[in-house]
């Protein structure tokens, strides 16, 4: 078929250029924080990075492979906790930081090997129970010293100022950095493959789509951007306690900002995780109320609107906004 | 050693009436529930509020309970489950995760993060013991407990399998299609199915209330023991959720003899070990899994 | 007064079309046989009538009563069954079991398991047995006997003689006569064009959706069915 090249058509367009814009302008606006708003704001700054990165991870798993996952604080505590036993060990924080996010991805490598042959419900809550597991033996070490816990204190050689300053950063470079990977795996035939998976699993098996290895790339993908999350959580909060990492509302925090944003899209996660920073930052005092409100939100979505908010802007608009290739691929078939 | 393994076994009755009513909602409507253990801890709140603000006895306060958590699972079906499940097999995992989540945070609002119990309720009993030969001595409540599990399994196997109810589940569950062209109304099937699960778990909660002392957020430990079970034991009968919380308790037990954190995490790895078993009855290993993620 | 009045029913999957406007009318005591190739939209014809596929337009009357807004199990429960494709038994359980599903549309009625053990006899020995384990014409025949359980007026069949043995689709075929014969209006799917026009008390053949020949055996022959079959709309 030589028409494939006519018929490839959009993959931008003026909608994805807006997009284009409003990221750049959103990324300077977080690498300028610093000198804005000053240590306090570059700490906001982190936590939005790392509901992004949560989010958009979350997604890719539950939206792109269909795998629901409430165990994703596996390679979220795990990250933190190596990035401790590294630092400790004389590694300086932020190398350690990255060799964990390296083991994140190792991890979910292995788990990947055997968790993925269970089903919907049994991974879902499997994958707790491997958290859940990982959290125990996290307490077992003296240096954690159980749920009391520990801090990152080899930051303090660096000066405060300084610290803000690379953790922001860093955690832009890796939020960017996993963003690509991201958009640049869901516009190759992988992510044909991706697709064709999401819309009918069973017709995707038939036409030779290798699910288990497509399913494999997306959560070794989402197990090492979920470890950056925990890894940079733990540079900002500098305190390491088993408990604020493996718990079980960071599960629930990702659930509502896919939900909410849409699930199935970049462009829902990234909207859920920014009005979940807007949402906690307004309503977090309010404790346990807070987290009732999130999880009715969170049902109120998935039993009404499933599409979440971008289900409703989305086809509003003329063109993707961050173009992954869905159109292209209907014309190779 | 004996009446660690006495003790065990008894435990694993315990997670037996924790697991029954997952096991029955996966089984029949492929569905798992994840605010199990929080229902659970409702309907432990439940029989709390009964007994002791409105001084019921512990028995009719069970009964009523059973009652109001059946009529919570024909509501948690109708306006919940039937609607999720119209949009895929992930949308019923979220509804029901969300479900959790305001549970366990408006009993916290409502009775505080204290620990409660529900054994000053029963006397004597709560501490009473039968004796055994060998100078073994095992909690009455706990072998009480176990007696329920056994009675639960024969009585949802005979509903199962002995009634036009329990045919008409069955059929739903299998070809919802076909069971709807006979007449069968599947919609109401299936709300009654989920209604008897959450029933179950009032015996589940009693159980709870009277072994230990739970707090509002002890739910998703409680669904973690009853979900290890099911996968230990596997689907297809009942008796098999009940070996499988058998083997979880064994390990449990095990563990806590070699590490004082050890319970939990040996727990964790009978889980793990289940999942490799399957994997190697499903014809794989892990050489072959490599193998196969290498092709194409 | 006809048991079962079914009039331009359009029914298709998504964007795909694949019954377009088509009426049948069964009375009492008649076998009307709906004939076509695969893909003609027979099966989601049958589906539409019953309720398991919901049609986009039409109307369907069973005993002078609009049927058509109903969901399946209300329709069955009001007297219409459908024997599905591939027959649709619950594998594991007993032959015994199956039929007593069928009594899940509380009707009132002379069908009991012993009556459909005289009606098929060859079933009475197997009351014990998994329906899994069944040949296939014993399968159809607790198919059927299941459909009768529910005490219908009319009865639908898809399929009838796919996968069976020439001797089971006798047996089936002389069950369903004597069916017949007590009243009940009956609609079958069948792609045995010979069978059909010695059978029928009234033919539909259909192509693509539509009804491309409608006839009494008398009036027309097999190869007049079978150009019809293939689109050539003939007789009408």
């Amino acid at each position: 078929m030589n028409t494939t090249a006519k018929l490839t058509v959009t993959r931008g367009g003026a909608t994805a250029n807006m997009t284009m814009i409003a990221i750049i302008i959103a990324v300077v606006a977080l690498a300028a924080t610093p000198w804005v708003f000053g240590v306090g704001g570059s700490g906001r700054a982190v936590a939005l990075l790392v509901y992004v990165l949560l989010a958009v991870m979350w997604n890719a798993l539950a939206g792109f492979a269909g795998l629901v996952s409430i165990g994703q604080t596996l390679f979220f505590g795990t990250a933190a906790y190596a990035t401790i036993r590294l630092a400790d060990a004389g590694v300086d924080p932020y190398l350690a930081i990255l060799i964990a996010i390296a083991f994140g991805a190792a991890l979910g490598w292995i788990t990947s090997l055997f968790m993925l042959s269970l089903k919907d419900g049994e991974f879902a809550i499997g994958m707790w129970v491997l958290s859940s597991l990982a959290h125990l033996c996290v307490n077992l070490d003296p240096l954690i010293q159980g749920e009391t816990g520990t801090s990152l204190i080899s930051l303090n050689a660096y000066d405060i100022q300084t610290r803000s300053m690379i953790t922001l950063w860093m955690a832009l470079g890796i939020t960017i950095a996993v963003f690509v990977i991201l958009v640049v795996l869901l516009r190759s035939r992988t992510g044909a493959a991706i697709t064709a998976i999401r819309d009918d699993e069973i017709g995707a098996r038939s036409i030779g789509v290798n699910v288990m290895k497509t399913k494999r790339i997306v959560f070794v993908l989402a197990a090492a951007g979920t470890a950056a999350a925990g890894a940079l959580w733990l540079a900002s909060a500098s305190n390491f306690q088993p408990r604020a990492f493996f718990g079980v509302q960071w599960t629930a925090y990702m659930l509502f900002m896919v939900l909410v944003g849409g699930l199935g899209r970049i462009e829902g996660a990234i909207i859920g995780a920014v009005l979940f920073f807007v949402i906690e930052t307004f309503f977090a005092a309010y404790g346990a109320w807070y987290l009732v409100g999130l999880g009715a939100v969170a049902v109120f979505f998935a039993l009404f609107l499933p599409k979440g908010v971008w289900g409703w802007i989305g086809p509003r608009l003329p063109g993707e906004a961050i173009p992954t290739g869905y159109i292209v691929e209907k014309s190779n078939t | 050693m004996t009446s660690q393994l006495i003790n065990a076994i008894l435990l694993g009755g315990y997670y037996t009436v924790l697991a029954i009513g997952l096991a029955f909602m996966y089984s029949v409507m492929n569905v798992i529930n994840l605010a199990h253990g929080a229902l659970i801890i409702l309907a432990a709140f439940g029989l709390l509020v009964l007994s002791s603000i409105f001084a019921i006895p512990l028995y009719l306060a069970i009964v009523i309970m059973i009652c109001v958590m059946f009529g919570l699972g024909l509501f948690l079906h109708r306006f919940v489950l039937s609607k999720a499940s119209q949009g895929g097999e992930l949308l019923p995992l979220l509804a029901t995760f969300g479900m959790a989540i305001i549970l366990d945070n408006l009993m916290f609002q409502a009775f505080g993060a204290d620990s409660n119990s529900l054994a000053p309720l029963v006397g004597d009993l709560s501490w009473a013991s039968f004796e055994l030969p060998g100078n073994i001595y095992i909690g009455q409540i706990s072998v009480y407990i176990l007696m329920a599990a056994i009675a639960t399994i024969i009585a949802l196997e005979w509903l199962l399998n002995r009634t036009d109810l329990g045919r008409r589940i069955q059929a739903t569950s299998q070809d919802r299609a076909t069971a709807s062209l006979l007449g069968i109304d599947t919609g109401r099937t299936l709300a009654i199915a989920t209604g008897i699960a959450l029933a179950t778990g009032v015996l589940a909660a009693a159980a709870l209330g009277l072994r230990s002392a739970w707090g509002p957020y002890d739910g998703s430990a409680q669904l973690l023991f009853a979900f290890e079970a099911v996968v230990i034991g596997g689907l297809g009968s009942m008796w098999r959720v009940m070996a499988g919380a058998m083997i979880l308790a064994i390990a449990q037990s095990i563990g806590a003899m070699i590490h004082p954190q050890g319970f939990l995490i040996c727990g964790h790895l009978a889980f793990l070990a289940a999942v490799f078993i399957r994997l190697g009855g499903n014809g794989f290993s892990l050489p072959g899994l490599l193998g196969k993620g290498a092709q194409t | 007064m006809s048991t079962l009045e079914v009039s331009d029913i359009v029914a298709g999957h998504g964007q795909l079309q694949a019954v377009h406007g088509v009426s049948l009318t069964a009375r009492p005591g008649e076998m009307i046989f709906v004939a076509g190739a695969n893909g003609a939209g027979k099966t989601t014809l049958l589906r539409s009538i019953a309720g398991d596929h919901m049609a986009t337009s039409g109307k369907v009357v069973l005993s002078g009563v609009d049927i058509s807004e109903l969901p399946a199990h209300h329709r069955a429960r009001s007297g219409l069954s459908l024997v599905p494709e591939g027959r649709r038994l619950f594998p594991h359980m007993t032959v015994r079991e199956n039929l007593m599903l069928g009594m899940s549309t509380s009707r009132e009625g002379p069908w009991t398991v012993e009556a459909i053990y005289e009606a098929f006899p060859n079933l009475a020995k197997l009351d014990n047995s998994p329906a899994g384990k069944l040949s296939g014409g014993e399968q159809q025949a607790v198919a059927i006997g299941r459909a009768l359980m529910g005490d219908p007026v009319a009865v639908m069949l898809d399929e009838v003689s796919l996968g069976l043995s020439p001797a089971a689709v006798e047996l089936a075929y002389d069950a369903l006569k004597q069916v017949r014969d007590m009243g009940l209006a009956i609609v079958v799917v069948e792609q045995d064009l010979s069978r059909t026009l010695n059978t029928a008390d009234d033919i539909i053949v259909m192509c693509e959706g539509n009804v491309t020949l409608h006839a009494k055996p008398s009036e027309t022959s097999l190869e007049q069915m079978a150009s019809a079959s293939f689109g050539h709309e003939e007789g009408h």
